[in-house]
């Protein structure tokens, strides 16, 4: 049985999606290249291994992202007759779940430093015959890192906007919680090379509330997406009343005397029923598909509503 | 492009007598004493009354030296030392450490200062933070790599 019909996408926004794809394989690379990077310099510091589990938590979802749009596009099977599209949901449960527990990591990791009243120490390495304290080494490779982690992060959120695409959203946060982190590294080495002990520890502490809110409020947002949430725009509260605004235009026709619409989510796609009280029946097998083009010229994301012909609706 | 010079030239200024300890450990063993807690572990730390002898011990004397320093011997048990350098009460413990000791997170321990025929990765140990006096205790260590080897080497 493969009764759900297949994703009609606009040229523009296939292009894009290639796009995002591509971006998030780039992305991933420069994720495993950083933190290895990140291993052999930071890392090597017992007071500098956040930094590095840092580094290993965002290789996640760009990951997850990429396996969702692996099976996505699958066609409905009997096993699964609503297609995958949820396996986009679940990317963004990943990624939120990532960036939860960054936050949450880098909170916990600096208070213990500060509670306890650690002194971080930061070692030596020898290169040349010449011995060099480690940070003047782990500044460079944090500029790299977060220098690249901006970057990908600046590139990603117009994509997600585009695509309404969340698990790229809650990426694209990943990447600026990351720089953050980063950044904040730096300062921390610098303040621990001038004899402040405490300052890395102080600054974590601060973006760690950030990205603790970040990820509870992308937490929450996945939730909802995953009970089945009125479709909004990506990364707003706004719920953009896409049902208001198709029941209007429907609402227009000449053959509609009442309706209803009730739509979800499904990835980045928008789906539903739509409950119409018909004053003729006449060309009644020919409604739904009418149905379907005048959504989809509303917006791309419309795709398989079920036309639900009523007598009454109460 | 000139921006990038000042930046670097900056920076060299900066780093210039950095990193600083937060408890100024190398401000205070330079030109002064260095209080050296010491547990007896042949060959690494013998006892000879109160002064020690040893491969570790030769080592901290010649660091002593170049520091300007006079070394004051502390004979105790290696886990209070350890204890007492995790709050800066001690410069610097010595005694058959190695680089898997339990402390590693309490205290700073040096890379190897040598090859030893017991593959273990023997090591120094100061107080946690104080990364300038780390940087000059490693420093040292590496110049005298040869002759903490060449000193393994023949008691074996």
């Amino acid at each position: 049985m493969r009764v759900r019909e297949p994703v009609h996408l606009p040229a523009e926004v296939r292009a894009k999606l290639r796009k995002a794809t591509r971006i998030q394989q780039w992305s991933l690379a420069f994720m495993i290249v950083g933190a290895a990077v990140i291993y052999l310099t930071v890392g090597q510091s017992q007071a500098m291994k956040a930094v590095f589990v840092e580094d290993l938590l965002s290789i996640i979802p760009p990951v997850a992202y990429l396996i969702s749009q692996r099976i996505r596009w699958k066609p409905p099977s009997d096993r699964h007759p609503y297609g995958l599209h949820r396996s986009v949901s679940i990317a963004f449960l990943i990624s939120a779940a990532s960036l939860l527990a960054l936050g949450s990591f880098i909170l916990l990791e600096s208070l213990a430093t500060l509670l306890k009243a650690e002194h971080p120490t930061i070692g030596v390495i020898g290169i040349a015959g010449h011995q060099i304290w480690l940070g003047w080494i782990m500044l460079p490779a944090l500029v790299f890192t977060a220098g690249g982690e901006f970057t990908f992060g600046r590139i990603k959120t117009p994509y997600a906007g585009e695509l309404h695409d969340n698990a790229l959203a809650a990426d694209a946060r990943m990447n600026r919680a990351d720089w953050m982190s980063g950044a904040v590294a730096m300062a921390g080495i610098i303040g621990i090379a001038v004899g402040w002990w405490w300052a890395d520890a102080v600054a974590a502490t601060f973006i760690s509330f950030e990205i603790v809110r970040d990820g509870v409020e992308n937490f929450i947002a996945v939730l909802r997406d995953l009970m089945d949430e009125v479709p909004q725009k990506v990364g707003e509260g706004d719920r953009s009343h896409w049902a208001e605004r198709l029941s209007a235009k429907l609402r227009a026709l000449d053959w509609v005397e009442k309706c209803e619409v009730r739509l979800r989510e499904e990835g980045n796609l928008i789906t539903g029923e739509v409950f119409v009280v018909p004053r003729t029946i006449e060309a009644i097998t020919k409604r739904r598909a009418e149905i379907q083009q005048l959504a989809r010229e509303l917006d791309w994301r419309f795709y398989d509503l079920a036309f639900v012909p009523v007598d009454s609706l109460s | 492009m000139k921006r990038i010079a000042i930046a670097a030239s900056l920076l060299l200024a900066l780093s210039c007598g950095l990193p600083r300890d937060p408890d100024n450990t190398l401000e205070h063993v330079r030109g002064r004493v260095l209080h050296a807690g010491v547990s007896i572990a042949p060959p690494f730390i013998v006892r000879r009354g109160d002064e020690a002898a040893g491969i570790e011990a030769d080592l901290l004397r010649r660091f002593a030296t170049s520091l300007g320093a006079k070394i004051v011997w502390q004979w105790d048990a290696q886990e209070k030392q350890l204890a007492e350098l995790h709050e800066n009460e001690l410069d610097i413990v010595a005694g058959g450490l190695t680089g898997d000791s339990p402390w590693k997170s309490k205290v700073a321990l040096t890379r190897p200062y040598a090859d030893t025929r017991d593959g273990k990765r023997h090591v120094f140990a100061v107080p946690p933070g104080e990364n300038a006096f780390l940087l000059q205790l490693e420093t040292f260590l590496a110049a005298h790599h040869q002759q903490a080897e060449d000193a393994a080497r023949s008691q074996e």
